[in-house]
């Protein structure tokens, strides 16, 4: 690393972050951690412990419960992830990209539409009575289908943002090359998004694969149980068992966190990239 | 990209159908995670060998979160064949009626149930569910070490129990142990008081119902209110924020002598600390004044056939083999009963609690048993923790408590259509 003489008080501001971002992230993650190795008695009065002994037979328990029902609970919230993220990064990237370029009296009015689409909430009556009507309830299409229309409008703004980005002189470079409409988009376009859609792709699959509220009304039944609905579980008004809860909780965290990892830096620059508003 | 995408997804669909079409029928049952479930499956694996009906055990959230999906299977049409709910107040809140198979037709089955869990399940004319657990208690678990160690006996009234938790306290122990930090349970002593309210106002549900007899006006239902300020001195220095899991711990432990709590802890003490440490646990009534004691019971919940489901039949059968003596000994050998099984004739095992088998036996034989409130009376204000829990802080007097709780009532009774102006 190279060093830098730093003044006192950015040394201070950076030990405060440090210290802020711990006790958020990092305690609450060994709390966890701690417990879901414990025995049922000792997870249960929630201390702050290292556990004694190492019960790793927790989290064997936790995979094989209810006939190996977190394994069924992965598949499927993978499968409602990866099919949405393909809609939303289809049909956001190209609505996006209309959006910011075209000033029509249709793109404004599209807009305002998709402000309404981030307000208003999902009620959930009418849209299982509209699943029901189009003989789709219970099924995986229509679980992708509301996953994808309630993130669109915030991934279709992150694309509009970013498009502000790319200059129009490609793509008129482009046109003048002989390209039509598509292969502007697909060969121009879509690439040059790269750094956004990563972004987009992230914050949405950690908030499809996370998802709680829509998976439980949308899309019942033990067959189609997604990760969040297995924590339910453990914990109970009279008998609670947290060091299992806190082991699933492990378990069904750990792909996220990876992929978190694995992708911190393009979220950040993809986040950075799109905030500045032309 | 577009066709591909919506290739994808139409064939997607297909292996969603298949197993649909694949075999026989297969029951659902929607249980809680409130209710321990493994009872339940012990008795669907030996329904599939007696009977050959075959059960899908299906866990929903219990608390607010599972009412409001229940309510919306019920309005979308939903439910599976069998359901899991609360019996008493709350059942009416389901619209039994258009939803849930009447069992008078099926005298085999409602003859086999017993008339304090009948009562609970009967809205008009029509009787609606079997129970699903044994019955359990709001009642007081005390540790029978620390009354050994303390040469303390059962309290016989009231002020004797103040003065147990009195000697408790100064000898070092939690004289009461208080868990309002997990809300619920703070109701427990004013909702387990009620055999007491119904010995000073014998017909109070039926007049409270009808909108004649207040809180605030019967000395016997404002003297619930009066117990909580009169126990604050005892209880454990973190009453306010200890939880549930908690007052296990103290009471397991033998740190605190007394635990105002529904019996069905039981269970949870003997899967944490085992048979021994749950066997000295003991149990007894809230206290009367006057010692003309009794137990406040809390009937099971029921299991529900859907009306409109595709195995209504299959349904029934099942039901009719969960409450056969058969079912409930493999029940009761899974499960360890938390108070005696509401089905009549059926003779419990020798393995029970002590706790249960001795001293909430007692009272059913000597006939001082009376059902909790709620499942005699329609209407039970929302706010009722809350309530219970200002009372026991000493927040509020238990006259004011009194009063608010029959404002918080008013308004579930507007709710629910009773005319109360």
């Amino acid at each position: 690393m190279k060093m830098k003489k730093r003044n006192p008080g950015s040394l201070a501001a950076e030990i405060i972050g440090w210290i802020v971002a711990v006790s958020l992230f990092v305690l609450p993650f060994l709390f966890v951690a701690f417990n879901s190795l414990k025995d049922r008695r000792g997870a249960n009065k929630l201390n702050f412990t290292p556990p004694d002994v190492f019960h790793w037979e927790n989290y064997v328990e936790v995979i094989r419960n209810n006939r190996y029902q977190i394994l069924t609970a992965f598949k499927n919230s993978a499968e409602i992830t990866f099919f949405s993220l393909i809609v939303l990064v289809g049909c956001s990237a190209m609505a996006g990209y209309i959006i910011q370029r075209r000033r029509t009296r249709v793109t404004a009015a599209a807009n305002k539409l998709l402000l309404v689409g981030l307000m208003v909430p999902v009620s959930i009556l009418p849209t299982i009575w509209l699943l029901r009507s189009l003989n789709i309830y219970k099924t995986l299409f229509s679980m992708v289908m509301i996953e994808s229309a309630l993130n669109l409008p915030f991934t279709i703004m992150l694309y509009r943002g970013f498009m502000d980005t790319i200059p129009t002189e490609l793509e008129e470079a482009a046109w003048i090359d002989g390209c039509n409409k598509w292969a502007v988009f697909s060969r121009i376009i879509f690439p040059l998004l790269k750094p956004v859609t990563s972004t987009v792709i992230i914050l949405n699959a950690v908030t499809i694969f996370n998802d709680f509220t829509n998976p439980l009304y949308f899309y019942p039944s033990n067959a189609n149980v997604t990760v969040q609905l297995t924590i339910y579980n453990y914990i109970s008004q009279f008998q609670s068992s947290y060091n299992l809860l806190f082991a699933d909780v492990i378990l069904i965290t750990l792909p996220m966190l990876l992929l978190f990892i694995i992708f911190n830096k393009r979220i950040i620059s993809g986040m950075v990239s799109g905030a500045v508003k032309g | 990209m577009k066709k591909l995408v919506a290739l994808l997804l139409t064939l997607l669909l297909v292996p969603v159908m298949i197993p649909a079409m694949a075999e026989g029928p297969t029951l659902r049952i929607a249980v809680d995670t409130n209710a321990s479930a493994d009872g339940l499956r012990a008795v669907i694996e030996k329904a599939r060998e007696d009977i050959g009906v075959n059960v899908e055990v299906e866990i929903r959230p219990g608390g607010d979160e599972g009412d409001n999906l229940v309510k919306a299977w019920i309005a979308a049409g939903e439910v599976p064949d069998l359901l899991y709910y609360n019996s008493g107040s709350k059942l009416l809140e389901m619209d039994p009626a258009n939803n849930f198979v009447d069992l008078t037709a099926y005298p085999h089955i409602v003859d086999r149930l017993a008339d304090s869990f009948k009562g609970a399940v009967t809205v008009g004319d029509a009787v609606y569910g079997v129970p699903l657990t044994s019955s359990q208690a709001g009642a007081i678990l005390y540790n029978k070490v620390i009354y050994e160690e303390l040469g303390l006996e059962v309290p016989a009234n009231w002020q004797e129990f103040l003065d147990n938790c009195k000697a408790c306290a100064d000898a070092g122990y939690y004289g009461l142990i208080g868990t309002f930090g997990t809300s619920w349970s703070s109701q427990v002593l004013f909702l387990g008081d009620y055999y007491n309210v119904v010995t000073g106002y014998p017909t109070f549900a039926a007049d409270f119902e009808a909108g004649t007899a207040k809180y605030a006006i019967t000395p016997s239902a404002v003297r619930s209110f009066e117990k909580y300020t009169e126990v604050i001195p005892y209880y454990n220095p973190d009453y306010v924020v200890a939880t549930y899991e908690d007052g296990v711990e103290y009471l397991a432990e033998a740190k605190g002598a007394h635990w105002i709590i529904l019996t069905q802890a039981l269970q949870n003490i003997d899967s944490l600390y085992g048979r021994e440490t749950v066997d000295e646990i003991g149990v007894f009534c809230v206290p009367a004044d006057d010692g003309n004691n009794g137990l406040t019971v809390w009937v099971a919940n029921g299991i529900y056939v859907n009306k409109n489901g595709a195995h209504v039949d299959e349904a029934i059968k099942f039901i009719e083999y969960y409450i056969s003596d058969a079912a409930l000994d493999v029940y009761a050998n899974t499960l360890l009963a938390n108070g005696p099984f509401c089905i009549k004739g059926y003779q419990m095992g020798d393995n029970a609690y002590a706790a249960v088998a001795k001293d909430m036996q007692a009272y059913f034989d000597a006939g001082t048993t009376y059902v909790a409130q709620e499942f005699e009376c329609a209407i039970k204000g929302a706010n009722c923790e809350s309530i219970c829990i200002e009372v026991g802080t000493g927040a509020i007097s238990a006259e004011e408590a009194a009063a608010i709780y029959d404002d918080d009532c008013y308004k579930m009774a507007v709710q629910l259509g009773f005319n109360w102006d």
